[in-house]
C-alpha cells in the first residue's frame, strides 16, 4: 500500500516535481541562476503571466476560454496612458489608483460583454474570443493612434518597475512592487475561488451545468461573472505591462493568452472543466518563467526556448489525459 | 443437446476486490438464460468477461466447445458475441443503415461503400422484425426505444450467435416491451443463446427458461424459471428471507401542490392534479406521456404556456429551479448519472449544492456545516461508502438515489418530485428506498413520483394519474390501482389494439 501511496503523491504533485529539477538543473547549468538578484527577476517576469492565468483559470474551470485577454492588455494599457497623459495628472498614488481602477473598472467591462455574448447570445466562447481578439487589437491601434502613448511621468512606471528597500548595493531598489501586486490578486481570487459560494458554483457548472442548473444555480449569471474577472485580470495585466515600460503600447500582449493558458493547463486545471486550481496555476508560471530564465542564462536560443516550452505544455495535457482515463 | 457457450471457473480480481469468484455456468443456445442479482453483485463483470472486454484472472470462456483466446472485444465480436448495453451505443447523427453496418460497410469492387445495398440490407432486416423504422432515419431523431431496436437489428443483421442483453427494458414502456420480448422468441427459435440481464423479476417467466443468481461474486444457484417462484429467487439474491413488501397506508393531509390547467404547447395540456402532504402520488404512463416535462415544468426547469401552480393554497410563479428550491420542492430528475449529480465530485460537495447559499456566511462557504450535514445523511439513510469524500460516480445506483434524496432532505424540502427514482436499482436498495419514501410523507412531506413501473405503482402509491399523449386521463385512488386501469388508461386514445 505505501508504494501505491508514494505514486499517488507524485502523479498529484508532477508539476512540482518538474518544477523542483529543473531549478536544480539549471542551478548547475549556471551558477548566475540561483543569485538571489536572478530570483527576483525570476519572480518579476512570473508576474503578468501569473496575473492572466489567473483570471483564465476561472473561465477554464467553467468549461469555456478566453483567448482575447492579450487585445484586453493593450487596451487598458492605452487607455490608462492616455488619460494620465491627457489630464497631465503627475502625483504617483493618484496615478497607481488610476491605474487599478482602469485596469478593473474597463478589463471589467469587456469582460462582462464576452461573458454576455457567450451566456445570453450563447456563443462558443472560442470562436467569440477569437474574433474579438482580433476586433480589439484593432481598436487598440486606433486609440493609441497607432503608436505608443508615450512622454509619461515617472510615477507611471512605479507600479511595474518600481522596488522597495533602496541600499547600497541596491541603488534602484530590491524588491519589485509588481510582485507584491500580483501576490494581493492572486490571493484575493484564490480565496473567492476556493471558500466561497460563488466559487463552488462555478466548479460546479464546469463539471455539470445541467446538474448545476437542476440545484438551483443560476448558470448563465455564473458565467458572466466568470469572464467578468477574467477580463478584470487581463486589465490589471494590461495596465501593468504599460507600467513596466512606462508607455502604452497597441502590440502589448500580442500571444500572452497562450503562456497564459499554457500555464494554467500545467498547473493541473483540465480544458475539460469541472477542476482546477489558480494556486497550482501559479507553478505553471513558475515553469515557465524558470525554462525562459535559466535557458536565457545559459544563452540557448529563444527558439530553442519556444520549442521546450511547447513540448512541456503537451507533456502536461498527456499527463492531464492519464490521469483522467484513469479515474474513468 | 451442448451447450454453445460455457464459462468455467471464472474468476476476476481488482486491486483490493474480487468481482467473481469460480463462476461455471452453461448457455444453450436457443434458450434465454437470465442472471440476476443485486448491484455489485458480479453480472456486468462476467458479461464484461465473456465480451473480452476484461481478461478473466482464472478461468475459461468456451464457445461450442472450443476454448477462445479472445485478445480484445473485437475477437469476441468477430466470433459472434454482441452485447446490448442499457445506454445504446448508436452514433446520433448517423443513419440507422449506417450505425447497423458501423465497422462492416459492404463495399463495392473497387473498395467504395455501397451504399445501395447498405440500405437495402438494413431496411430489409427491420421490415423482417416489424419495425416501422426507415433505414434512412438519423439517429439523433428516434426515441429510446427505438433506438434500442436499432441495436437489436444490427445484432440480427450480423447474425450474431451469443447475444446479450443488460438491462434492456428498464427504459421501455409496455409496448415496446412486448416488441422486444418478440424479438427475443425470434431469437431463439433461430437457436441464438441469449443472456438476459433484469432487476424485474416479473419478466423473467416471459422469456426466460434458466436463472443464474449471483451474489457478492459467487454464483449461489441456478434454477429452471418454471420450477420456481420469484419470491424464492429474491431470497436467493439477498441470502435471506426478504419479507414481501407490505403496503402501508398514509393519511392524506392539508393539500401541498395543486396544479391547474397546466399547458406547454406540443407538450402537454390542461394538466390538473393536487397532492396533498402525507401521500404518494404516482404519475403512471407510457414513456413519453409526458409526465417527466410537466415535473420539470412545475420546478421552473422549463417553461409553461398557461396554467397556475398552487403551493399550501397559494398561486405560485417558479420561473426556475431556484424559484422551487425556496419554496421547499424539490426535483430528482429521471436520469441520475447525466442530470442528478455532479459524478467527479464528493459525497459532500452533492449534498451541499443546492444548500451553499442558505448556509453560507457573508458568502463564503460554511465547510463544518457541510460536513456535518454529509455525515449525518450518511448514517441516517445508509449510505454505502467509504466517506463523505468518496466521488458519487464510484457509487452504486441505489446509493447514488440516496445521495440525491439527502441533498434534498438537507434543503427541508417538503413537495418532494421523484421522476423514475429506482430506474436500475436491484430489489434490496428499492425495498430500502420505499422505506425512506414512506418515512418521508409520515413525517409530513409530500411526494409526486413518476413511475413506469407497474408493480411500484401498485405497491407504493395511494394515488395515481395516468397521462396520456399530454393530458392526464385519468385518476386511480387505492384499491383501483390496478394494471388492467393502468394500461387501459395509458394507451393513446386512438390505439384500438387494447
Amino acid at each position: 500500500m505505501k508504494k501505491g501511496n508514494a505514486k499517488k503523491i507524485v502523479t498529484d504533485n508532477i508539476v512540482i516535481m518538474v518544477l523542483i529539477l529543473l531549478v536544480i538543473g539549471f542551478s548547475i547549468g549556471n551558477v548566475t541562476f540561483m543569485k538571489t538578484a536572478n530570483i527576483i527577476n525570476l519572480f518579476g517576469q512570473m508576474c503578468l503571466n501569473a496575473i492572466l492565468a489567473t483570471g483564465l483559470t476561472y473561465v477554464i474551470i467553467l468549461g469555456g476560454i478566453d483567448i482575447s485577454v492579450g487585445s484586453t492588455m493593450a487596451i487598458t494599457g492605452i487607455v490608462v496612458a492616455q488619460i494620465v497623459l491627457r489630464l497631465n495628472i503627475q502625483s504617483t498614488p493618484l496615478i497607481i489608483l488610476l491605474q487599478i481602477v482602469c485596469g478593473v473598472v474597463v478589463g471589467g467591462i469587456i469582460g462582462i460583454f464576452i461573458g454576455w455574448l457567450i451566456a445570453y447570445r450563447r456563443l462558443v466562447p472560442m470562436i467569440c474570443t477569437l474574433a474579438l481578439m482580433q476586433a480589439f487589437r484593432g481598436l487598440a491601434y486606433i486609440i493609441s493612434g497607432g503608436g505608443p502613448v508615450y512622454g509619461l511621468p515617472n510615477g507611471f512606471s512605479v507600479l511595474g518597475a518600481g522596488r522597495l528597500i533602496e541600499t547600497e548595493s541596491f541603488p534602484t531598489g530590491i524588491f519589485p512592487i509588481i510582485i507584491i501586486f500580483t501576490i494581493v490578486v492572486v490571493a484575493i481570487f484564490h480565496i473567492i475561488l476556493t471558500k466561497t459560494v460563488f466559487g463552488r458554483h462555478i466548479f460546479a457548472v464546469g463539471s455539470n451545468a445541467n446538474v448545476a442548473h437542476m440545484s438551483g444555480i443560476d448558470t448563465k449569471k455564473v458565467t458572466l461573472k466568470c469572464h467578468m474577472i477574467c477580463g478584470i485580470t487581463a486589465g490589471l495585466a494590461g495596465v501593468v505591462a504599460a507600467s513596466k515600460v512606462n508607455n502604452g503600447h497597441p502590440a502589448t500582449g500580442d500571444g500572452y493568452e497562450m503562456f497564459a493558458i499554457a500555464a494554467t493547463v500545467l498547473g493541473g486545471t483540465s480544458l475539460a472543466g469541472g477542476s482546477g486550481s489558480v494556486a497550482r496555476a501559479m507553478f505553471g508560471c513558475a515553469i515557465i518563467a524558470v525554462i525562459n530564465n535559466g535557458m536565457t542564462l545559459m544563452e540557448i536560443s529563444a527558439y530553442w526556448q519556444k520549442i521546450v516550452i511547447g513540448a512541456i505544455i503537451i507533456l502536461a495535457v498527456m499527463l492531464d489525459m492519464a490521469q483522467r482515463g484513469k479515474s474513468e | 443437446m451442448e451447450p454453445f457457450l460455457q464459462v468455467k471457473n471464472i474468476a476476476k480480481d481488482f486491486p483490493g476486490v474480487k468481482a467473481l469468484e469460480d463462476i461455471s455456468i452453461d448457455f444453450y443456445p436457443g434458450e434465454c438464460h437470465a442472471l440476476v442479482g443485486e448491484n455489485g453483485a458480479g453480472k456486468s463483470t462476467l458479461i464484461k468477461i465473456i465480451a473480452s472486454i476484461y481478461k478473466p484472472t482464472k478461468g475459461q470462456v468456451f464457445l461450442n466447445g472450443k476454448q477462445c483466446d479472445f485478445k480484445s472485444p473485437k475477437d469476441a465480436l468477430d466470433a459472434g458475441i454482441a452485447v446490448i448495453e442499457q445506454e445504446t451505443s448508436i452514433a446520433p447523427h448517423l443513419t440507422v443503415a449506417e450505425n447497423m453496418y458501423l465497422g462492416c460497410e459492404p463495399k463495392k469492387a473497387n473498395g467504395l461503400l455501397d451504399r445501395k445495398k447498405m440500405e437495402s440490407d438494413a431496411q430489409a432486416v427491420l421490415d423482417e422484425m416489424g419495425l416501422e423504422i426507415d433505414a434512412h432515419t438519423i439517429c439523433a431523431t428516434l426515441t429510446a426505444a427505438q433506438l434500442q431496436m436499432v441495436e437489436i437489428a444490427k445484432v440480427i443483421s450480423k447474425k450474431s450467435k451469443v447475444v446479450v442483453l443488460d438491462e434492456p427494458t428498464s427504459s421501455l414502456s409496455e409496448k415496446e416491451i412486448d416488441s422486444l420480448f418478440t424479438q427475443v422468441r425470434k431469437m431463439k427459435a433461430a437457436n441464438t443463446t441469449m443472456i438476459y440481464v433484469t432487476h424485474r423479476m416479473a419478466e423473467l417467466p416471459i422469456i426466460c427458461e434458466k436463472c443464474s443468481v449471483f451474489r457478492d461474486g459467487l454464483k449461489v444457484v441456478e434454477y429452471n424459471i418454471k420450477d420456481v417462484n420469484e419470491q424464492t429467487i429474491v431470497n436467493s439474491m439477498v441470502g435471506r428471507e426478504l419479507g414481501a413488501y407490505v403496503k402501508v397506508n398514509h393519511e392524506a393531509r392539508e393539500e401541498v401542490l395543486r396544479v391547474e390547467d397546466l399547458t406547454r404547447k406540443g407538450v402537454f395540456k390542461n394538466v390538473n392534479f393536487h397532492a396533498n402532504a402525507g401521500e404518494i402520488v404516482a404519475f403512471s404512463g407510457l414513456v413519453g406521456a409526458g409526465r417527466t416535462e410537466v415535473m420539470e415544468a412545475i420546478f421552473g426547469a422549463t417553461k409553461i404556456t398557461s396554467g397556475k401552480v398552487f403551493l399550501y393554497g397559494e398561486e405560485v410563479q417558479i420561473k426556475n429551479p431556484e424559484d422551487a428550491i425556496v419554496r421547499k420542492v424539490g426535483l430528482a430528475t429521471e436520469d441520475r448519472r447525466r442530470t442528478g449529480l455532479l459524478l467527479a465530485k464528493s459525497i459532500q460537495q452533492n449534498i451541499a449544492l443546492p444548500n451553499l447559499p442558505f448556509h453560507a456566511k457573508y458568502g463564503f462557504v460554511n465547510v463544518p456545516w457541510e460536513k456535518q450535514t454529509s455525515e449525518d445523511y450518511m448514517e441516517k439513510l445508509k449510505i454505502k461508502a467509504p466517506n463523505i469524500q468518496t466521488l458519487c460516480g464510484n457509487l452504486s445506483g441505489g446509493n447514488q438515489q440516496k445521495v440525491i434524496l439527502s441533498k434534498w432532505l438537507a434543503a427541508g424540502i417538503k413537495m418532494l418530485i421523484l421522476d423514475e427514482p429506482t430506474k436500475g436499482i436491484d430489489v434490496n436498495a428499492r425495498a430500502e428506498f420505499y422505506a425512506l419514501m414512506n418515512q418521508f410523507v409520515d413525517d409530513g412531506g409530500c411526494i409526486v413520483m413518476v413511475s413506469s413501473d407497474m408493480p411500484e405503482v401498485i405497491k407504493i402509491a395511494d394515488r395515481a394519474y395516468i397521462m396520456s399523449e399530454g393530458q392526464i386521463t385519468g385518476e386511480l385512488v387505492s384499491e383501483e390501482i390496478t394494471e388492467l386501469n393502468l394500461i387501459s388508461l395509458a394507451s393513446p386514445v386512438s390505439d384500438e389494439s387494447k
